[in-house]
């Protein structure tokens, strides 16, 4: 059997669509290259790709695009010796080097997937789609905003099929969480709280101490923006996605709080995003607690959407029965104690409300990334760019650059005019 | 060893008795169904609930019963006096 019509029928199943989905993909038009006609079109085609970056994510990728018939790995390409021999353990039939160059210059590839530290994503890509070829890059585009625009810039004039892998758009819980919230069942959504907590200091362990800002570059400001462009990127986005507006101002703050390390990026930050009428989506990452994991409360009037858990909860439940509330009343008068001075307000702690699942069950997959380099693929064989992609993703680069700029200036910024392309 | 032997007539009473116990239930729910403001339609939807209880009050009830009955019992046995006569 074919993986291909697997892959794309589960991905429909999830959503509750059956063969055709005409409203799906009227309401998310980026995902018409699963159509049943584009998939017949391209059934016999095979892309030939290169991926440079073989780390932990550019190894996550190559495991897609080895299951995927219509993808041939030619080339890996990566600088370092042992991150290169894993990548060979996944697609053993590639040919490997250790420049990009050479990659890019060979014309028999057609596509090339960046997963390397964010500073070279810009050299990379430019090269990449000067060349000709399709290009997947891994989010964020890149590490400063001129950097960013050049390189939406450059995919508009040359043309090609340009992927960022912000894998929210292919995530089956968040389409059809967007699907509830365009329908209306939260009411007006006025805020979005997202946040990205864990417990740990974001090192990788260094064979020898030369290699220490080779490997560990997310720590570094020579390399990396740190928590805002490898982790605030994915759920700043949603908001965009949400309200199709950008936000008018952007304020921040960081610190290096708990990991005192050396490093030189932050590891408690917070940025607020006000969009116009004062809505609010807020970011906070602390990566010395995990409690709370990640998640983006998206609220409206009438409900809460919590993606990342897959449920949906209404502000108003339905009352408990009136007998079970009176055997309730019984109860309490049988167990509560009395209160000699007790407090004189009720805590408003969070509601117990177990809310109901958006795709209907508990998701058993990832996240949209399989999706999202599938989509990749079939778009990079029929040739055809995918509404939307290239721009959500350029937006989610630029707010994450700014929240960094704000943070690292202590200011708030309102959104330069000259970073606006033509989108929202 | 005693046989017991339970008749139609011991059935029949311990339906009824439970069947009591069931409409107790209902009109408890239907008390919580007005106080609360809910909806009528948990008289149906809340069987589930109203059963059980029904059968629990049955069963709360049989000591309770039992004890009538001896009390019941032993007024029923005691010896009646005979009438003084007059010297």
């Amino acid at each position: 059997m074919n993986n291909e019509k697997i892959n794309r029928r589960d991905f429909l199943k999830e959503l509750g669509f059956t063969a055709g989905a005409t409203a799906l993909f009227a309401s998310f038009p980026w995902l018409s290259g699963f159509a049943e006609e584009n998939q017949k079109a391209i059934a016999k085609e095979k892309l030939r790709i290169g991926v440079i970056g073989t780390g932990d994510r550019g190894r996550f990728l190559l495991n897609f695009l080895v299951r995927n018939p219509k993808a041939d790995v030619v080339w890996l390409c990566d600088n370092y010796q042992p991150w290169l021999e894993l990548g060979q353990q996944i697609a053993p039939n590639a040919k490997t080097c250790a420049d990009y160059r050479q990659v890019i210059d060979d014309p028999t590839v057609e596509a090339i997937v960046i997963a390397t530290p964010l500073y070279t994503h810009h050299e990379i890509a430019i090269a990449a789609m000067e060349a000709g070829k399709h290009l997947f890059c891994e989010k964020s585009m890149a590490k400063t905003l001129d950097d960013t625009l050049d390189m939406y810039q450059t995919h508009k004039r040359t043309n090609h099929v340009f992927f960022v892998d912000q894998q929210r758009l292919y995530d089956p819980v968040y389409l059809k969480a967007i699907e509830m919230i365009r329908s209306g069942m939260f009411g007006e959504i006025q805020g979005i709280n997202t946040f990205w907590n864990r417990n740990g200091d974001w090192r990788r362990p260094v064979p020898s101490p030369e290699l220490e800002r080779k490997i560990n570059w997310r720590l570094y400001r020579e390399y990396s923006c740190g928590l805002m462009t490898e982790l605030a990127c994915h759920q700043i986005q949603v908001g965009t996605w949400i309200w199709r507006e950008l936000p008018e101002r952007i304020y921040g703050q960081g610190g290096i709080t708990f990991w005192k390390d050396g490093r030189e990026v932050e590891d408690n930050v917070g940025v607020i995003y006000t969009y116009k009428d004062g809505k609010r989506l807020t970011f906070s990452s602390i990566i010395s607690n995990a409690f709370y994991g990640l998640e983006e409360q998206i609220m409206g009037n009438l409900g809460t959407v919590e993606p990342e858990v897959g449920k949906y909860y209404f502000e108003k439940t339905p009352p408990m029965p009136g007998l079970l509330q009176m055997i309730n009343n019984i109860e309490k008068e049988i167990y509560s104690t009395v209160s000699f001075a007790g407090p004189s307000w009720d805590p408003e702690i969070a509601k117990q409300n177990h809310g109901e699942y958006i795709i209907g069950k508990k998701r058993d997959f990832l996240d949209g990334t399989g999706f999202t380099v599938d989509a990749f693929v079939d778009a990079a064989i029929a040739g055809k760019q995918p509404p939307m992609i290239a721009e959500e993703s350029y937006y989610a680069t630029v707010l994450s650059l700014l929240g960094q700029q704000s943070i690292e200036e202590k200011r708030e910024i309102f959104f330069p005019e000259e970073y606006r392309i033509d989108y929202l | 060893m005693k046989d017991i032997v339970i008749t139609k007539r011991h059935i029949r009473r311990e339906v009824v008795v439970w069947i009591i116990c069931l409409i107790l239930i209902t009109i408890w729910n239907i008390i919580g169904i007005i106080k609360f403001d809910t909806q009528w339609i948990e008289l149906i939807s809340l069987w589930y609930v109203v059963i059980p209880l029904s059968i629990l009050l049955y069963i709360i009830l049989i000591p309770f019963r039992w004890i009538g009955c001896l009390v019941i019992r032993k007024i029923k046995s005691r010896p009646r006096q005979a009438p003084k006569t007059q010297k």
